[in-house]
């Protein structure tokens, strides 16, 4: 009996198409995916080979996505063959077994289902043998390399989904109880996704991830491109656990479905008491005198039809029990995905804010509203041929456009259901959060009037893909098709205008500050351009739509043509006449108006500069020594004006003939200097050549005079500049022109340089003691040192405009304010300008203004940060030196970009991180306290003290800023929640290693764009030596950096300034600490075998560990090689946190010099310990940091 | 009014020839259209209901081209197909309403609720108007058919195999109701039952692979033959060896015993006896010239 359900059902999908076709399909996605760069599947961007192990699991635990709904197609058809082609009566009626042909039955179309997966390894394959001769991108085809992921995610995951399609798809025959079946996994993959990257739910998101993919991403999250490259699939517990987890389940829900299961048929009962019904009235003779109907000659209203319709669709669709718990699970969904989902990077949650809400909801929807779009556009459009009321309703005089209409609508009202369920639920999420301000507009807005707007255009053609297919399934796979089509084709094919995408619309950010403002023009436009389209697309379904016998579309067409009266033509013609207009005016804002460039045409120039232009890196140019700028701000048309006046000097020993100047594309740059003339305007690559009729003697001096001017106008395919907006203009510097050839302007991307055939360039040049003409110069400018800075800076009379220094005066001319500001100390040239609608807080420390400029919805931080300036002020100024303005400014600013920026006595900080981060948790990271304190760190550290313009620059300003504010955190809020801190630092700086493009950098020769390293590593690196050495003694060195170099240079100080007086520092037994701290990339493998305690007589407890130590070295690529150990490190006990809190205090903290291996060790403690363990407080750099603490047993 | 059908042709991809050159006139009354299974019936008459394109030729009903005015043509149409389903869950009474608003009977609610009850009284499911149709039996389903066919007072009633599938007693109840609306308007009933087509109508044509083969009344066909059917019983070994050549009209059998009927222009020999033509014999004497 298995047998022949076996083999029968094997042999029926082989003889199909449609598995060749999954098979197809997945193997061309993964081999574009491993063969060419512009096609991305997963989080897989990194140095590691093409073909990675590693890349290839994750790409199978991924395609599990995708496969899953080919399976469920294979395993719903299996189970529900008999009886949606009505051959259960036939084969039930045979003496089967059941558990026979359940089983047969399955195991067939198991052994179909896992097919498609094979398409990954048949694609990367495929991909390695077509462009496989680079050995830098593509290693060695292992067999075991792709047969393990396939054990391990495709066969388990496979049998899981196929157990609960097949399940209930034999139990209760329908299949749409199957799709809801893959919707639930697909919620516990969603869930455990989102849930994935906080710490503290690691091992919940491992046990409920269907796919497997969590608990492999976290062990795996620490590997380094050589792991990538070479590492199996590891064994972890969780990994394990998961997958028993998975076929456990599987086997659980099979064998429950199989006892269900009876091959009875159903629904006989009802069938025959209606009929018994009928045979007992059905002896009444017909009336024989016939009352005559009050019948006129029909006169169809257009209206009459269409509500009539319109009612039976909706009852039909939004009213059936389908759409109902398809509705309910959305909202169980949505509302379980909000209550994980809050979790900020440090494990912290923001204020629930409406547009954040609103971003929450749509990533737990993800694709549900599509896919209702899909589904439901085929049941409306299939709805009468599949009751077969189709030749009824066609030979009804109701015109086409009523059923289209009808349709249209019905779907609008089963969208807003959705996206109206969500909004309650996230409504309900602001109560239950005590967050009380809800703007109702603001999801109305977003949700329904933008997004809708999205799906409404899906849905308009999702019914032309149903109308123009032969049946449902094909108009499913077409709209699919289409939809892949339309987001691929355009990318492959470079063509980056909207106006060929449909239902294409620029984005947009939502900010409180502006709403939407800066991109409504061009969001109304693109609707209504794609509105009209939307108008000829629902005419061609009109006119396209079959009216009972189903013809091909062709013939339909041929038929239409010929029935069409002139009128017909009038609505089409209309739209189609207003889409080409409109889409002529859009192709004339977008592409003349301004400019359209696509990533190529950018990176090719990006290519031209540095051919044409390399050769004059290092020729004498002026310097700016000092500017004063004349700036008007206009908000309500997003552009400004700024005046600038400089003096340039020669500060070189050689005359200087020629000046080259970068400019701003998409501004209008003038520029004058008295004796120059142009020479050449290189208008494409945006840089003009001057020649001086005098050349600059050296020491000479100059005056120049530019104007910038933003070209705001019109509607842009994307809205390109959003830094001049209606609220929360912020712009810097460096719109203005700039000298020399700008290092930053070349292609520094690796893959894209030597994918273009360029030589590769290290974006620094390298750390050496003696630098030389390299010194010359610091990192962030490259014509300017030390300048004075004065402003006038104007904007509209509603808002307050923010220019670097002091405010010297401020007036109101012509209806609008202008504010003057003086830098109190010449200062980096490098600074902000800002304008909006604030309220300000201000306090005082010394002869400091501290202010902090807020959006006035967003006061909840505001106090904390204005306490930061102040502790951070007096900190730096006592242990550091002192500080050189006059003013300290925390300025919000719009979400447009999510970071925190320090610039001369002004530190914008945006909207969306400490603005609305909500620390009311005891426990919480005060976030909002770290990065203003180091914000203000970098005050000292980058704008008194700058590296100079070679590897490890950013060592002397990010990582003291990092130190700074560390030493804030501990001040305010002591050990405990520094040892938090540093967990989630630890995290990241591990996690970041594998995703190196380039070569991991030791800390003293970091690159500039390597955050993880002078961020996290830096942080970890300067806080372990402080803990070692005493504060007192970093302090001390930090001191006599800025008393040697604050306002100095050139010739600027390098890491060096910093590793020699750190080292002088050092006693001799910890000078191992500064080789490998800083010179070295070192890790530890440190963790606690055994922890046990026994209690004394005295009520205390003696504490017993044994611990195993090794230490590592690791290369650029991630490489690593145990050395010998013979550091200090901490060993000790944490009691249990106390209710509500998440970790307890420290009991015991000891140091003890360790060689590798194993050591045991006692100690005593006051209290009932809880967890004890070598580095406790996580300060050493350790590849696994959770093994380091062990749950003691109490004996 | 009359329909007058012209040369009308459509052959479906593949090659198979549906209508050949169909030419028709259909005058009020009930007309019947007979044919084996697969001669084309539907195929016509899917047509006349604006269902289906023709190749080429024209149909004409009063001054409307059927080809052409098809929003013309439904508005005074009834149509019930030889196979319809319907929306599951919805009672006879909501179904025929929306039936009624698609079809534009009646100016307002009150008006359609007025014919939808009239309409459903008159095919007798009153009791049972609130029930789901999906549920009712096959002859209860028809009657709703029928119903939904004359809501609007078509002009054109078109029923395509109407009976099949019911039993004798639900077939005579639908057919009295079916020669009742049929006095004034024009009724075309497609079958391959020629009992039904003698007992209601009083035109008739014959199609046979899409090619037209009679068209008259059946008096006239019944006419044609007479004097040349000739009938006996024999045994079943007689009919098998068929030791004569007259071609066969039909072999029923009476009591265990075939009974055959013959075409012959003159006597036959064998023993076969003169026997007065009916319309079953027209019918096949048709299809075996053909």
């Amino acid at each position: 009996m298995f047998r022949e359900f076996f083999r029968f059902e094997i042999g029926y999908w082989l003889r199909g198409w449609m598995i060749y076709v999954f098979i197809a399909a997945i193997a061309i996605m993964f081999g574009l995916a491993a063969g060419s760069d512009s096609v991305q599947i997963g989080a897989a961007t990194s140095s590691a080979h093409k073909n990675a192990p590693y890349t290839v699991a994750l790409w199978y635990a991924t395609a599990g996505v995708l496969t899953c709904f080919m399976a469920a197609a294979i395993y719903d058809s299996s189970a529900s063959r008999d009886f949606s082609n009505k051959m259960s009566d036939l084969l039930f009626s045979k003496p089967l077994g059941k558990w026979g042909f359940l089983t047969g039955r399955f195991a067939g179309a198991s052994v179909i289902a896992i097919l498609p997966a094979l398409g990954i390894s048949l694609g990367v394959l495929a991909a390695h043998a077509v462009n496989g001769s680079d050995t830098e991108r593509w290693g060695q085809d292992y067999f075991w390399h792709h047969w393990q992921p396939f054990l391990v995610f495709v066969i388990p995951n496979t049998l899981l989904f196929g157990s609960i399609v097949f399940a209930i798809a034999s139990v209760t025959r329908n299949t749409l109880y199957s799709f809801l079946g893959v919707l639930l996994v697909f919620i516990c993959y969603a869930i455990s996704q989102t849930i994935a990257g906080a710490l503290d739910y690691e091992v919940l998101a491992s046990l409920i991830d269907p796919f497997g993919l969590a608990p492999y991403a976290i062990a795996s999250k620490y590997w380094t491109v050589a792991e990538r490259n070479s590492l199996p699939i590891p064994w972890t517990p969780l990994l394990i656990g998961n997958r028993v987890i998975c076929l456990g389940v599987s086997l659980v829900i099979f064998w429950v479905a199989g006892s269900l299961f009876s091959f009875e048929a159903r629904g006989q009962r009802r069938t025959k008491k209606s009929l018994l019904v009928e045979e007992k009235s059905e002896g009444v003779e017909l009336p024989t005198q016939m009352q005559s109907v009050p019948i006129r000659i029909p006169s169809p209203s257009w209206f009459t039809q269409w509500y009539s319709l319109l009612r039976s669709d909706l009852r039909a669709v939004v009213g059936s029990a389908t759409f109902i718990v398809i509705l309910l699970f959305c909202m169980l969904n949505t509302g379980v995905n909000l209550f994980l989902s809050g979790l900020s990077g440090y494990g912290n949650y923001y204020f629930p804010v409406t547009y954040d809400m609103v971003e929450r909801i749509l990533g737990s929807l993800v694709i549900l509203p599509v896919a209702l779009a899909t589904y439901f556009g085929g049941v409306l459009v299939w709805r009468d041929r599949e009751s077969r009321m189709h030749e009824i309703i066609g030979a009804t005089p109701a015109p086409n456009s009523v059923f289209v209409l009808s349709r249209l609508a019905t779907m609008v009202v089963l969208l807003f259901a959705v996206l109206v369920g969500a909004i309650a639920i996230g409504c309900l999420y602001q109560w239950i959060y005590g967050y009380y301000r809800f703007q109702v507009g603001v999801y109305v807005l977003l949700l329904l009037v933008l997004f809708g707007s999205n799906m409404l255009f899906l849905t308009v053609a999702s019914f032309l893909a149903q109308t123009l297919a032969p049946n449902k399934y094909a108009g499913y796979a077409f709209l699919i098709l289409f939809i892949i089509l339309n987001t691929q084709l355009w990318l492959w094919l470079k063509w980056e205008t909207l106006l060929v995408r449909f239902g294409a619309m620029p984005d947009y950010t939502y900010s409180d500050m502006f709403g939407i403002a800066p991109y409504l023009p061009s969001r109304i436009w693109f609707a209504t351009y794609w509105g009209a389209v939307a108008i000829v697309v629902l005419w061609l379904c009109t006119v396209l739509m079959p009216r009972g016998a189903a013809s091909g579309w062709i013939s339909r067409l041929k038929e239409a043509w010929c029935s069409l009266h002139t009128r017909d033509w009038l609505i089409p013609g209309m739209a189609a006449v207003a889409a080409s207009g409109i889409g002529g005016w859009l192709g004339y804002n977008t592409m003349v108006l301004n400019t359209l460039l696509g990533s190529t045409e950018r990176e090719k120039r990006r290519m031209e500069y540095e051919t044409k232009y390399q050769h004059l890196e290092g020729t004498p140019q002026p310097r700016i020594e000092s500017i004063q700028y004349a700036i008007d701000l206009f908000p309500e048309t997003r552009n400004m004006v700024m005046k600038g006046k400089q003096v340039i000097a020669n500060k070189s020993d050689q005359p200087i003939e020629l000046l080259y100047l970068n400019v701003m594309p998409n501004y209008e740059t003038t520029i004058e200097i008295a004796g120059a003339l142009l020479q050449e305007d290189d208008d494409r690559l945006s840089m003009r050549t001057y020649r001086l009729d005098s050349p600059m003697q050296p020491a000479e001096s100059r005056e120049m005079t530019f104007t910038v001017k933003s070209k705001t106008r019109g509607i842009e395919n994307e809205v390109s500049d959003a830094s001049l907006v209606q609220n929360g203009t912020f712009f810097n510097n460096f719109v203005a022109p700039s000298f020399g050839f700008s290092l930053n302007r070349r292609l520094i991307d690796p893959q894209r340089r030597k994918a273009n055939g360029l030589p590769e360039i290290e974006p620094l040049p390298e750390l050496t003691r003696d630098c030389g003409e390299f010194c010359m110069n610091h990192y962030i400018s490259e014509d300017s040192d030390w300048v004075n800075i004065e402003s006038i800076i104007s904007t509209s009379s509603d808002q307050i405009a923010i220019a670097p220094g002091t405010l010297v005066e401020s007036w109101t001319e012509n209806g609008r304010s202008y504010y003057r500001y003086k830098v109190d100390h010449p200062s980096l040239n490098f600074y902000s300008f800002i304008s909006a609608r604030y309220e300000v807080k201000r306090d005082k420390v010394g002869d400091v203004d501290t202010e902090v400029y807020y959006h006035k919805e967003h006061r909840w931080n505001v106090d904390k940060m204005s306490k930061a300036i102040s502790d951070t002020l007096e900190y730096c100024s006592k242990n550091f030196g002192p500080y050189k303005h006059k003013q300290a400014r925390i300025i919000e600013f719009p979400r447009v970009a999510s970071f925190a920026q320090a610039f001369p006595g002004t530190m914008p900080y945006s909207e969306s991180i400490g603005f609305i981060a909500n620390l009311e948790r005891p426990d919480d990271i005060d976030m909002v306290t770290y990065v203003v304190a180091h914000e203000m760190g970098h005050q000292w550290w980058a704008h008194q003290v700058i590296g100079a313009r070679m590897q490890g620059a950013t060592l002397l300003s990010e990582t003291l800023a990092q130190y700074t504010a560390l030493m804030i955190m501990r001040q305010n809020y002591g050990d405990d929640m520094i040892h938090k801190f540093m967990r989630y630092e630890m995290d990241r700086y591990l996690r970041a290693r594998g995703f190196e493009r380039r070569k991991e950098r030791s800390l003293m020769s970091v690159e500039f764009d390597q955050g993880y390293i002078h961020y996290q590593k830096g942080g970890i690196a300067l806080y372990y030596l402080a803990e070692m050495i005493g504060e007192a003694r970093v302090n001390a060195v930090l001191k006599s950096i800025i008393e040697q170099y604050a306002y100095k240079g050139p010739p600027y100080p390098n890491a060096y300034a910093l590793i020699d007086r750190l080292r002088e520092q050092t006693p001799p037994e910890l000078q191992y600490l500064i080789r490998d701290l800083f010179e070295e990339i070192t890790l530890f493998g440190n963790r606690t075998l055994e922890a046990s305690a026994t209690q004394t007589d005295d009520a205390k407890y003696l504490v017993k560990i044994e611990i195993e130590c090794r230490k590592y070295k690791a290369d650029a690529t991630g490489n690593e090689s145990e050395v010998e150990m013979n550091d200090f490190v901490e060993i000790g006990a944490f009691s249990a946190p106390e209710s509500g809190k998440r970790y307890g205090k420290i009991l015991h903290r000891q140091r003890v010099q360790l060689t590798q291996g194993k050591h045991e060790f006692e100690f005593l403690v006051d209290e009932r310990p809880q967890k004890a363990g070598v580095d406790p407080r996580n300060l050493l750099i350790d590849r696994v940091p959770d093994d380091n603490l062990k749950k003691i047993v109490i004996k | 009014m009359q329909l007058t059908i012209q040369s009308l042709s459509k052959t479906y991809p593949g090659g198979i020839r549906a209508l050949d050159n169909v030419s028709l006139t259909i005058p009020t009354g009930m007309f019947g259209l007979l044919g084996p299974n697969g001669a084309g019936k539907s195929t016509l008459m899917r047509i006349l209901a604006t269902l289906q394109t023709a190749d080429s030729g024209s149909a004409l009903l009063g001054g409307i081209d059927i080809l052409k005015d098809r929003v013309e043509l439904r508005k005074i149409l009834g149509y019930l197909p030889q196979e319809f389903g319907v929306y599951p869950r919805v009672s006879a009474v909501r179904l025929l309403t929306h039936l009624a608003a698609l079809k534009g009977v009646g100016s307002n609610a009150r008006d359609r609720k007025l014919v939808v009850e009239t309409l459903l009284e008159r095919v007798n499911l009153s009791s049972f108007r609130n029930k789901a149709v999906s549920t009712y039996s096959g002859g209860m389903r028809q009657r709703f058919g029928i119903a939904q066919a004359l809501l609007g007072d078509p002009q054109l009633l078109i029923v395509d195999e109407p009976t099949a599938g019911l039993d004798p007693g639900e077939r005579n109840r639908f057919y009295n109701l079916l020669a009742e609306v049929g006095e004034n308007i024009i009724v075309i009933l497609s079958t391959h039952i020629v009992q039904d087509v003698k007992e209601l109508c009083k035109n008739m044509a014959i199609i046979h692979c899409g090619k037209l083969l009679f068209h008259g009344s059946p008096s006239d066909a019944e006419q044609q033959l007479s004097g040349r059917v000739w009938a006996r019983t024999m045994t079943k070994k007689e009919l098998v060896e068929r030791p004569w050549q007259y071609p066969i009209l039909s072999t029923k059998l009476v009591a265990g015993s075939p009974y055959v009927r013959i075409y012959s222009e003159s006597e036959p020999d064998h023993g076969f006896r003169p026997s007065e033509p009916d319309l079953e014999d027209v019918f096949f004497s048709f299809l075996s010239r053909a």
